[in-house]
């Protein structure tokens, strides 16, 4: 078991290294100088190369990469220029908003879609299935960016329910977690619903009806369990791709977080911020799948191979 | 009429899709030559007028004009133009450079199918939104560097798929019978092993045509994407937001046009799925 | 001996896209207390939907009762009103062991969670002690009891299907209702599982109805035997009688196509063609198109059961014809 886990945190370094040298050289994308990208428009030459100086850029890039490496596994990921602070602390301070919001969001969502998808796959071709998979399929159809505008101008500017910007009360939260876990919900009650589908056809539970089990325990514990183990897999995941699509949803709503972050670093040209960003962003994103693929081990009877065992039991030989 | 023309024809998905993505890409091509208003000429006289509908036929304002005095219905069909156009062309170099990748992985295997993978999870690990933002950023938005950043994030799920495919076509017979008699490489790619994936391709592809539009409407939202003057359903909502209040026409409309072809392909998609290969859910 | 189990004039439908398919079609069957009694008949005969019927089993959208009745303790049970009552005898009274061991358990539940079950749900027993019963159960199947917290995919095939019998005999029903229980297993451990199962029947003093296509294993368990074919009972009869002296030429076929151990046979006796299709049967007797023995009114009529003796019957226009030409 713990060499499994070593083995996959081994690969998941290797991503992340990966991943630091993307975000490294993605600076050099620009044709042109880098330090030219991140002083405003009409700088002079002099104030340019006193840049590139700061920054380190007249070294060799194998070194100013290394460097930056080295630096970074200590903690120091450098200096925001706009903010003039480290960039670590500047990104950790945004990130609970974040984590709050995605968290919300997945909140709203499994909410909705778990008991829809259940109640579709169980009553199939009804209203409320035929209902929920339209409703599933705007969800995945709709651009978030129209559908958090369109949230904030009918609550908001119509009915006058919801504050349409600040971060300090659960009513701010609500539209942002409603926008960032639409497409989520969607998705996860066409899954729940495509699972609750196959699993009911399954001879195993023709089995356990067959021992007179009621039929709403049958579907509630015994069916459920195997639909819902995929998933939660699939929910996991998408706890890093949140991180992404937060993006959008914090811009709308000015939502304090990592997202609103790197958009307006991006517009101030602060590089060495969007750099840091990307590169704690995507680590998190990592490890977090690596979370993930543990936890299925355990949550899945059948990963139990990978697990250790009790070996005693296994010595016996048992007449078949 | 063959089998597979028959199942389609009764798929009610594939049929609804099909009919939606087809009138848009019609209109979105035709556009030019039935607008009647001008798409980029601003008239400060006319802005923020609230739809007429039908009231004055076909030369009034049908679904109103926006803060700069343009017909929305004008702009829309406009509009469509370059978010279908950058969605289509991203598409398929995407799938161009996924499928090759995806076949070399697959085909080849052993260290080239573990660096192309390798690479594949390491893009994978960045979300998509913050590569294609921070990209667009440092080479300047424009609609080529849109599109090129497109590509860039999405080939990685058609190398995936493919892959998967052509593991699973690899080890049949054929193409065993191809080696012996000394078929090449490449002859044994594009003519046998192609064939078999290109299916998962096409059902792929449809699906992510709607999910470049998305994409492309959310960078245009950020300020990254199709730049002023040019429209796209992505700018217009971007642009009448501010106006939401007083003139919310000027977003509905694009925003329901949006939701109308992503849900088409979403449609297609789903149609093609379930004649071709019900197995695969993704 | 007392009736337990009377179906009655069933008649099942499969209602799908593509037709409509007539799995069962006009069945008669008696099942007395303490018989064991086998069905036979080939893949496709109706036999899994004949058991899928009397537990009100059969796929919701699908599967169709259209006429017929089957009587339990003087109760109907495809009768509405019942469902009630027929959820209790699920499990308690009728159970059910399945063909597949491989699907027929929950895959995510462990072995000990699924005999339990029927513990708490018919005898209210608490959690614990259904759990320390269900070891008992294992132990008496030949599954040590230390296993119980074992999941199926850590089990053969042959443990699987144990396992199964395990659960169905938990409140020691009426009947139990066997669909192929050895049809997926090696031939060395059908042999264990059957002797088990003969072992229980023996032991528990209940009825069995062993549903098969090897004649061999009903040979070995069974007192009695009903030959079903296009999902109709062709024969019925004592064991002794209907292998001796098979009436039906569907019946006599079966009893050919065995191989003879002492005989020195160049070539093995198949019956020709095929069954035809649920979803086109023919007008007159199904088995006609096959039939060495059919004459003009087989294909026009179809053939009702005839008593041919004590505890035997078979339906075929011809009787007298087949039985004086003999076997072979």
């Amino acid at each position: 078991m713990f060499s499994f886990i070593a083995k996959r945190l081994a690969y998941c370094i290797l991503v992340v290294i990966g991943v630091s040298l993307i975000s490294f050289f993605i600076l050099h994308l620009a044709p042109g100088d880098p330090a030219r990208l991140m002083l405003p428009d009409g700088s002079s030459d002099a104030d340019i190369q006193a840049m590139r100086v700061e920054l380190g850029l007249d070294r060799p890039l194998i070194t100013q990469y290394l460097s930056y490496m080295e630096r970074a596994v200590q903690g120091d990921f450098g200096e925001s220029i706009f903010y003039k602070q480290s960039n670590i602390t500047i990104i950790f301070e945004a990130l609970p908003a974040t984590i709050i919001l995605t968290f919300a969001a997945m909140f709203v969502a499994l909410l909705i879609s778990i008991p829809l998808g259940i109640i579709s796959g169980v009553r199939r071709g009804s209203l409320i299935d035929v209902g929920s998979m339209f409703f599933a399929l705007l969800g995945q159809s709709m651009s978030p960016v129209w559908l958090g505008i369109m949230l904030i101008y009918i609550l908001s500017v119509s009915l006058r329910l919801l504050p349409p910007f600040g971060s300090d009360s659960i009513a701010n939260l609500v539209m942002p977690a409603i926008t960032l876990g639409t497409p989520l919900a969607a998705l996860i009650t066409r899954m729940t619903r495509a699972g609750m589908i196959d699993v009911l056809n399954e001879d195993y539970i023709t089995a356990t009806l067959a021992k007179g089990i009621p039929w709403k325990k049958v579907v509630n514990k015994y069916a459920l369990k195997n639909v819902l183990i995929p998933v939660v897999t699939i929910v996991g995941l998408q706890v890093g791709t949140f991180l992404g699509g937060a993006i959008v949803t914090e811009q709308i709503f000015s939502w304090p977080g990592v997202g609103r972050l790197i958009v307006s670093s991006i517009f101030r040209r602060d590089f060495p911020l969007v750099q840091s960003a990307m590169l704690i962003v995507s680590s998190m994103f990592v490890f977090i799948n690596l979370l993930v693929d543990i936890i299925y081990t355990f949550i899945d009877p059948r990963m139990n191979i990978v697990r250790e065992k009790a070996t005693t039991r296994k010595t016996k030989r048992v007449q078949v | 009429m063959n089998n597979t023309g028959r199942r389609l024809l009764r798929s009610k998905f594939f049929l609804i899709g099909f009919t939606i993505c087809f009138v848009i890409m019609l209109l979105a091509i035709i556009s030019p030559l039935i607008i009647v208003h001008s798409p980029d000429k601003a008239n400060l006289s006319q802005r923020l007028r609230p739809p007429d509908f039908f009231k004055n036929g076909w030369a009034g304002h049908i679904l109103g004009t926006d803060a700069m005095g343009q017909d929305v219905l004008t702009r829309l069909l406009i509009g469509s133009r370059y978010s279908l156009l950058i969605a289509c062309i991203a598409v398929i170099l995407s799938g161009i450079i996924g499928i090759c990748a995806g076949m070399i992985a697959g085909y080849y295997g052993k260290w080239l199918d573990n660096l192309i993978m390798r690479l594949a999870d390491i893009q994978l690990s960045i979300p998509t939104m913050l590569l294609a933002i921070t990209i667009v950023a440092i080479v300047g938005p424009s609609l080529y560097n849109l599109t090129i950043v497109l590509v860039v994030t999405c080939w990685v799920q058609y190398a995936r798929v493919i892959r998967g495919n052509v593991l699973l076509v690899r080890n049949m017979e054929f193409i065993n019978a191809s080696r012996v008699v000394g078929a090449s490489d490449l002859w044994i790619m594009a003519k046998q092993i192609f064939p078999n994936v290109l299916t998962p391709c096409i059902i792929l592809g449809s699906q992510q045509v709607g999910y470049m539009i998305l994409m492309e409407a959310g960078m245009s939202f950020l300020g990254l994407g199709v730049q002023p003057p040019h429209p796209s359903w992505g700018v217009m909502i971007s642009d009448g937001r501010n106006y939401i209040q007083s003139a919310p026409w000027t977003v509905i409309a694009p925003g329901v046009a949006l939701m109308i072809m992503v849900m088409g392909c979403n449609f297609l998609g789903d149609g093609l799925r379930d004649v071709f290969d019900p197995k695969m859910k993704s | 001996m007392e009736d337990l189990l009377k179906i009655k004039d069933l008649f099942v439908e499969y209602r799908t896209m593509d037709g409509v398919s007539k799995a069962v079609n006009g069945v008669n069957l008696t099942i007395h207390r303490g018989e064991s009694m086998g069905l036979v008949g080939e893949t496709g005969a109706g036999k899994t939907t004949l058991a899928l019927s009397v537990l009100g089993l059969l796929p919701k959208r699908a599967g169709h009762v259209v006429n017929g009745t089957i009587e339990y303790n003087d109760l109907d049970l495809l009768r509405k009103e019942n469902w009630a009552a027929l959820q209790k005898i699920r499990g308690e009274k009728i159970a059910m062991i399945f063909q597949n061991p491989l699907t027929s358990l929950n895959p995510v539940f462990t072995i000990g969670e699924q005999i339990a079950m029927v513990y708490i749900q018919h005898q209210n027993l608490s959690k614990k002690a259904a759990f320390q019963k269900a070891g008992e159960m294992l132990e008496i199947v030949g599954i040590p009891a230390y296993r119980i917290q074992d999941y199926p995919h850590q089990f053969s095939g042959g443990m699987r299907q144990r396992v199964g019998i395990a659960a169905a005999l938990v409140c020691n029903p009426d009947l139990l209702i066997a669909d192929e229980p050895t049809t997926a297993l090696d031939v060395t451990i059908q042999a264990q599982v059957l002797e088990l199962m003969r072992n229980l029947q023996d032991r528990y003093k209940m009825s069995l109805m062993m549903i098969t296509h090897n004649l061999g294993i009903v040979a070995g368990m069974c007192e009695t035997v009903a030959v079903m074919y296009s999902g109709k009972i062709i024969e019925y009869g004592t064991i002794e009688n209907v292998f001796r002296n098979p009436a039906h030429p569907y019946t006599r076929g079966l009893i050919n196509s065995l191989p003879d151990i002492k005989a020195k046979q160049g070539r093995l006796k198949p019956i020709e063609g095929m069954m035809p299709s649920p979803m086109h049967l023919p007008l007159g007797c199904e088995f006609a198109p096959r039939c060495p023995w059919s004459t003009e009114i087989c294909l026009k009529q179809k053939p009702v059961m005839d008593n041919l003796g004590e505890k035997h019957q078979a339906a075929c226009h011809n009787l007298a014809t087949v039985n004086l030409k003999g076997l072979g």
